[in-house]
């Protein structure tokens, strides 16, 4: 009898002192913080193997080399086409060569992805920077020469949560390069495509008319390219249409972003 | 349980959660789909009958929620309710620790998450104004219960004995 209160209490008196050295070690090294630096090579090692095998597991693909090199050649065009029209509207002098943060005067902070989550409907990822590097709800991710990503949804002291533009749950206000700069608001279509919705009818919207991101959100500047259109979608009983928009960003294959902190006055 | 066993524990969990959402959730096509943990917990839990296998799965819920890449919201309750229904259903119902046992206490966890993980996804599409696209949510959780049965299968058939008497010990 003695001997089993005597073990209750040692096995009382253990978990008590395991229950303490974690919460010294959490408090000492923020969780999502340690974690994320045991997570990145995952990731890394991840998105290595889906780049890789790309054609492998997508029905009809091409090489991945072929697909690699018809992407770059796409996103050299669309950020080509991007820029003249932004020249013609704009007159800036906007120069090709320099990085997407130096052209357009932004101070941005790169972010390595540390965790996805596993769905199609929903895609988000985690990232390695938070509040103490300056991120707020709201602030755009970006990948390459200033293609969004995404928008952050959640932010703790050392990470945050990307919402992907894919997510059915984000919603951006984009607008289109046609002629009369139409805009709507892009929100995410099962995890793959996303739908620029609330254009009027009496709007042109081409199939290959780019979509850009139209300002209008605090912390989101205009001009940041979204994706190309694939298809215009309109019924008669209701006043709008929609574009299904392709994104140029495919967040499966990429490891890190850029966050845009603020414009440099 | 011993103190060493709760870190035991929290170490293979950390493992579990880390490589599904960080290595497998980049992989290309369906692979990224694979509930690790949650096959790894049915697998300790009814195969080898070691019962906090289920609190493997019952904190991969929680592990989603807090890190906020939950494909649907309160995946808690719906991993907490799945734990619960392997325990119960490994211990009384699918005791027998053949694969079909394994399968079959695998496929009543997964109905049971389904089922919570749906209620809550439709309530959610509720004050959606866009129609909530059922066929790539079925598609999903098909892919996933597909993978989850493979990789039982695989479990079944790889583990050497010489584990199961040191998870035993």
């Amino acid at each position: 009898m003695l001997d089993t209160v005597s073990r209750r209490r040692t096995l009382r008196s253990r978990v008590m002192i395991a229950i303490a050295t974690m919460g010294i070690v959490l408090l000492v090294f923020p969780l999502r913080h340690a974690l994320g630096f045991i997570q990145r090579p995952f990731v890394v090692a991840g998105t290595w193997i889906a780049r890789h095998s790309f054609g492998l597991f997508e029905p009809g693909a091409a090489s991945s080399a072929r697909v690699a090199r018809l992407e770059e050649e796409r996103m050299a065009l669309a950020i080509d086409r991007m820029a003249c029209e932004q020249m013609k509207t704009e007159n800036q002098d906007l120069r090709e060569r320099l990085s997407f943060a130096k052209r357009g005067g932004y101070e941005v902070v790169s972010a390595d992805i540390i965790a996805r989550t596993v769905g199609v409907q929903t895609s988000s990822f985690s990232i390695n920077r938070g509040q103490s590097d300056g991120l707020r709800i709201g602030m755009p991710a970006l990948v390459g020469n200033g293609i969004l990503a995404g928008k952050v949804i959640e932010v703790t002291q050392t990470s945050a949560t990307v919402a992907a533009i894919t997510d059915r749950g984000t919603a951006v206000a984009a607008s289109l390069l046609n002629q009369a700069r139409t805009i709507g608001i892009i929100s995410g279509l099962d995890g793959i495509l996303a739908a620029l919705g609330y254009i009027p009818k009496d709007q042109t919207v081409r199939v290959n008319d780019l979509v850009i991101t139209s300002g209008l959100e605090d912390l989101i500047p205009s001009g940041l390219l979204i994706g190309i259109v694939n298809a215009v979608e309109s019924k008669d009983t209701e006043p709008f249409e929609r574009a299904i928009v392709e994104p140029l960003a495919d967040i499966r294959r990429i490891s890190s972003v850029s966050i845009i902190i603020r414009r440099i006055p | 349980m011993s103190s060493s066993r709760i870190f035991f524990l929290l170490f293979i969990f950390l493992c579990l959660a880390l490589l599904e959402t960080s290595f497998f959730a980049s992989l290309p096509g369906v692979l990224r789909l694979l509930p690790i943990t949650f096959a790894v917990g049915v697998y300790l839990v009814q195969s080898r009958g070691w019962w906090p296998g289920a609190w493997l799965i019952a904190a991969m819920g929680a592990f989603l929620d807090f890190a906020g890449i939950a494909p649907v919201p309160l995946q808690t309750i719906a991993y907490g309710i799945a734990a619960l229904v392997i325990f119960f259903s490994a211990r009384s119902l699918f005791s027998n620790r053949s694969l079909f046992g394994i399968l079959a206490c695998g496929t009543l966890g997964w109905i049971a998450h389904g089922l919570v993980q749906t209620t809550v996804w439709l309530i959610q599409n509720l004050t959606d104004p866009a129609r909530p696209t059922v066929g790539a949510y079925a598609r999903v959780f098909g892919w996933q219960f597909l993978l989850l049965m493979c990789f039982f299968v695989v479990l079944f058939y790889t583990m050497p004995q010489r584990t199961r008497m040191d998870i035993h010990r």
